[in-house]
C-alpha cells in the first residue's frame, strides 16, 4: 500500500493506518526470529553485517600495513608480522568480502523480487549458506590470529607448500569451507532464474542486474571447485612434505618440519648450507655469539654446535652440515 | 625538462624497451582516462535528466542497432590496439637477440646470485656493457622470486626447477635499481639489489679484476668431481652418450620421439636421468638431485648446475678429458677435517 494519499480518498486521510505498514524488519522480533529466519531479505541483511564486520577486520590489517610504511625505517613491525599482515588483508577481503559481496546481499534482497518470486528457490539452502560462510569465516580469522599466514591471498606454490612455516592448512581449508557457502548461493540463484521468473518475464526481458547475477553464479559453480582443488593440493602437498624426501629437505630443516612445526625465524639460519657458519652463529646467539665468532675460545664450538643442532629445527636433514658448523664454529 | 623529469611519475628509461613500455602506457592511460571520464559525464547527466520529475510518463525508447554497433566496434578496435601493440612488445621481450651474450642467475631466500661467462660471480649487482643485449638464464633455488629492473621496463618470474630467459639492451650508463617482484617469505623486502651499467671499458676493467676462471672451466671442475666423465668418456668403454657438440642438438630418444639438448633438457637430465633417455643407451646414470652443491666453494645446486650447462655447451669435439686424467684432489681432502662426507661420489 503506497503513502501517497489519493485526493479521491478524503476518508484515508481522517482514519490513518495504526502502525507501520508489516515488512521483513518488523514481522517478527528477537535474536532467533533472524538467526532462523529463511527470508530471502533478512539473509541478506544477515549477510550484509558479517560481510560488512570483515570487511573491518581486512581493512584493521590493510590500516597496520600502512602504519609500518608511514613509519619508514624504524619497521614497527617485524618482516614476518608484515608479511602476515598484508596476506591477512588479502585473504579477508577477498574471499569474505569481495567474492560474497554482491551476490549475498544485493542478490539476495533483490533476485526474487526482480523476478517476481516469493524468495529464492531453497530457502533453508540461503540460510545455511549464511552459516558456512560464519563458520569459514571464523575459522579463517583464528587462524590468522593464532600465527597467522605469510603466503599472500594466491597461496602460491612452492611457498606455500614448502618454505612457509605458518598456518596455511588451517587458513586453506576455512577458504574451503566458505567455498561451499558460495556455491549454495550460485545453485540456488541459477535455479531460482531458470525456474522462478515471472511468466512473460523471458530471458531477453531480464534486467541486466539479473543476467550479472546469473552470470556470476555460473562461475562460482565453474570456479569454485577449482580453488578448492588447489586449495587441497596445497594442504596434501604440504603435510606430505615432511614424510617424502624432497629437493628442498636436502636445504631447508625448517619446511621439513613445516607441516606441523613452526620454527623461528632466527633459527632457521643456522640450517641453510649457504649461510656462512659465523653468520648463522651470530644471528641465532644475537651479542653474545658475534663475540665468540671474533675471538674463537675452546668454549665456542660446544655454543655453536648446540645452536646449529637444535632440538626442534634441525632434526633430521641438518645432519649433513651440522658437523661442518659445529667443527669450523 | 628536467624538473619535468623530476615529477616525472616514470623511473629513467635505460633500455631500448623502457621507451616502447612507456608509449604503450601513456596511450593506455590515455584512452582509459578519457573514456571514463566521459562515463562518469554520462552517469552524472543521465541522472539528472531522467530524475523523477512531476510528470511521471517516461519515454518509449526503441533501440538502435546502428548505435549498438557503433558502440561495440569502436572500443574493439582500440582492445586490439591494446592487444597487438602489447603482444609485439612482450613477444620481443621474450626472444633475446642472435647476438646477445649469456649471464646466468639465481634467485634464493633472499638475494640475487648472478654469474658471467668469465666466471665473475656477484651477489644483489649485476654489471653489464652499455649498448649491448645480454641475455639472461635464471633459475631459482627454492620458491618463485621475479627479476625485475624498473629503469629496464623487464620483469620476469624465476620459478625453480627450470630455467627461464630474458634479455637486456642497457642504453644508458648508470646504477638502476634490481628488485625481487614476487613475494618470496620473510625478507622479501630486502630482496634487492642494484644494475650497474657501465662503458664498455670500465666493464672491461670490471671483469678483469674478478676474473675466477670462466664458467666453463669451474664446471669442467664439476664435471671431474662428480665422475660424469666415468661414463660419458670418449673412449670405447664408455657407459653413456658423449656430450661434446650436445648443446642445441636435437637428441632421439628411446620412446622414438626427439628433444633439442636445451638448457632445460640438460637440466633435467641430470636431476631426473630416467626423464628422456638417449636412443640407444641403458637408463643406468643415477639422480644427482641433491648430490650437485659444492660445499667447499659454497655452491648451491643451482649454481653448480650453471657451471655445468656452461661447460656442457662449451664442450667441443675431443675435449672431453680422459677417465684417468690427473686432477687436483679436492679442497675438501686437504683441510684438516678429511673426515667429513664428500659430496656425489657414487
Amino acid at each position: 500500500v503506497s503513502t501517497t494519499v489519493l485526493p479521491h480518498q478524503p476518508q484515508a486521510r481522517v482514519a490513518p493506518r495504526p502502525g507501520p505498514e508489516p515488512s521483513y524488519l518488523n514481522v517478527a522480533f528477537g535474536v532467533r526470529s533472524w538467526l532462523l529466519t529463511t527470508d530471502h531479505k533478512r539473509i541478506a541483511i544477515l549477510y550484509l553485517v558479517s560481510v560488512t564486520v570483515m570487511f573491518f577486520v581486512g581493512g584493521a590489517a590493510a590500516t597496520l600495513v600502512r602504519l609500518n610504511l608511514l613509519s619508514g625505517n624504524s619497521e614497527w613491525v617485524d618482516h614476518d608480522t608484515y608479511n602476515k599482515l598484508f596476506t591477512m588483508h588479502g585473504i579477508i577481503m577477498v574471499f569474505f568480502f569481495l567474492v560474497p559481496v554482491i551476490p549475498a546481499t544485493l542478490g539476495n534482497f533483490l533476485v526474487p523480487m526482480m523476478i517476481g518470486a516469493k524468495d529464492l528457490a531453497f530457502p533453508r539452502l540461503n540460510l545455511a549458506s549464511w552459516y558456512v560462510y560464519v563458520i569459514g569465516a571464523a575459522f579463517t580469522v583464528w587462524a590468522m590470529l593464532s600465527g597467522g599466514v605469510d603466503t599472500g591471498w594466491t597461496f602460491y606454490t612452492p611457498f606455500s607448500t614448502r618454505a612457509s612455516t605458518t598456518n596455511v592448512i588451517p587458513t586453506a581449508v576455512g577458504i574451503l569451507i566458505a567455498g561451499f557457502s558460495t556455491v549454495f548461493t550460485g545453485l540456488n540463484f541459477i535455479v531460482t532464474i531458470h525456474r522462478m521468473r515471472a511468466p512473460g518475464l523471458t530471458w531477453f526481458r531480464l534486467p541486466l542486474f539479473l543476467w550479472s547475477m546469473y552470470a556470476t553464479s555460473v562461475i562460482i559453480m565453474l570456479a569454485t571447485p577449482v580453488l578448492a582443488m588447489t586449495l587441497l593440493l596445497v594442504a596434501v602437498e604440504r603435510a606430505t612434505a615432511s614424510l617424502t624426501r624432497t629437493w628442498v629437505a636436502t636445504r631447508y630443516c625448517s619446511s621439513t618440519s613445516s607441516g606441523s612445526t613452526p620454527t623461528r625465524r632466527s633459527t632457521s639460519w643456522s640450517c641453510r648450507p649457504w649461510a656462512s657458519p659465523a653468520r648463522s652463529c651470530r644471528v641465532s646467539h644475537g651479542k653474545i655469539s658475534s663475540v665468540i665468532t671474533s675471538s674463537p675460545s675452546p668454549a665456542s664450538p660446544s655454543r655453536c654446535s648446540a645452536s646449529s643442532s637444535g632440538p626442534t629445527t634441525c632434526s633430521s636433514a641438518a645432519s649433513r652440515f651440522t658437523p661442518r658448523l659445529s667443527s669450523r664454529c | 625538462m628536467t624538473l619535468l623529469a623530476q615529477f616525472s611519475p616514470f623511473p629513467e628509461q635505460a633500455s631500448d624497451m623502457a621507451a616502447r613500455v612507456d608509449d604503450l602506457t601513456i596511450f593506455l592511460v590515455t584512452v582509459t582516462g578519457t573514456v571514463g571520464f566521459l562515463v562518469t559525464v554520462c552517469v552524472i547527466g543521465f541522472a539528472l535528466h531522467y530524475r523523477r520529475r512531476d510528470d511521471p510518463k517516461t519515454p518509449r525508447i526503441y533501440g538502435s542497432w546502428r548505435l549498438e554497433t557503433l558502440w561495440s566496434v569502436i572500443p574493439l578496435v582500440f582492445f586490439l590496439a591494446f592487444f597487438v601493440w602489447g603482444a609485439r612488445i612482450y613477444v620481443d621481450q621474450a626472444q633475446p637477440p642472435e647476438d646477445a651474450y649469456t649471464v646466468y642467475g639465481v634467485g634464493k631466500q633472499w638475494m640475487w646470485k648472478f654469474q658471467h661467462p668469465g666466471g665473475q660471480r656477484e651477489i644483489n649487482e649485476l654489471h653489464l656493457p652499455v649498448n649491448r643485449p645480454v641475455q639472461l638464464l635464471l633459475t631459482s633455488e627454492d620458491v618463485i622470486h621475479d627479476v625485475y629492473v624498473p629503469a629496464f621496463r623487464m620483469k620476469t618470474d624465476v620459478l625453480p626447477r627450470r630455467f627461464v630467459q630474458t634479455w637486456y639492451h642497457p642504453t644508458r650508463v648508470g646504477r638502476y635499481h634490481l628488485f625481487c617482484a614476487e613475494y618470496c617469505g620473510t625478507n622479501h623486502s630486502q630482496m634487492r639489489g642494484w644494475v650497474v651499467v657501465q662503458e664498455p671499458g670500465e666493464y672491461e676493467a670490471w671483469l678483469n679484476s674478478h676474473a675466477e676462471g670462466s664458467l666453463a672451466l669451474q664446471g669442467r671442475k664439476h664435471f671431474l668431481r662428480l665422475q660424469c666423465v666415468g661414463c660419458h668418456s670418449a673412449d670405447a668403454e664408455a657407459r653413456a652418450p658423449v656430450l661434446e657438440n650436445l648443446y642445441g642438438r636435437t637428441v632421439p630418444l628411446a620412446d622414438g620421439t626427439f628433444t633439442v639438448a636445451d638448457e632445460n633438457y640438460l637440466r633435467e637430465s641430470i636431476l631426473r636421468p630416467q626423464a628422456k633417455v638417449v636412443a640407444g643407451w641403458q637408463p643406468i646414470m643415477p639422480s644427482y638431485d641433491g648430490l650437485l652443491p659444492d660445499k667447499s666453494e659454497n655452491l648451491g645446486q643451482e649454481e653448480v648446475l650453471i657451471q655445468l650447462l656452461a661447460y656442457l655447451k662449451a664442450l667441443g669435439s675431443g675435449q672431453t678429458p680422459p677417465r684417468n686424467e690427473e686432477m687436483a684432489p679436492p679442497v675438501q681432502a686437504t683441510a684438516p677435517q678429511a673426515g667429513q662426507k664428500k659430496d656425489g661420489k657414487p
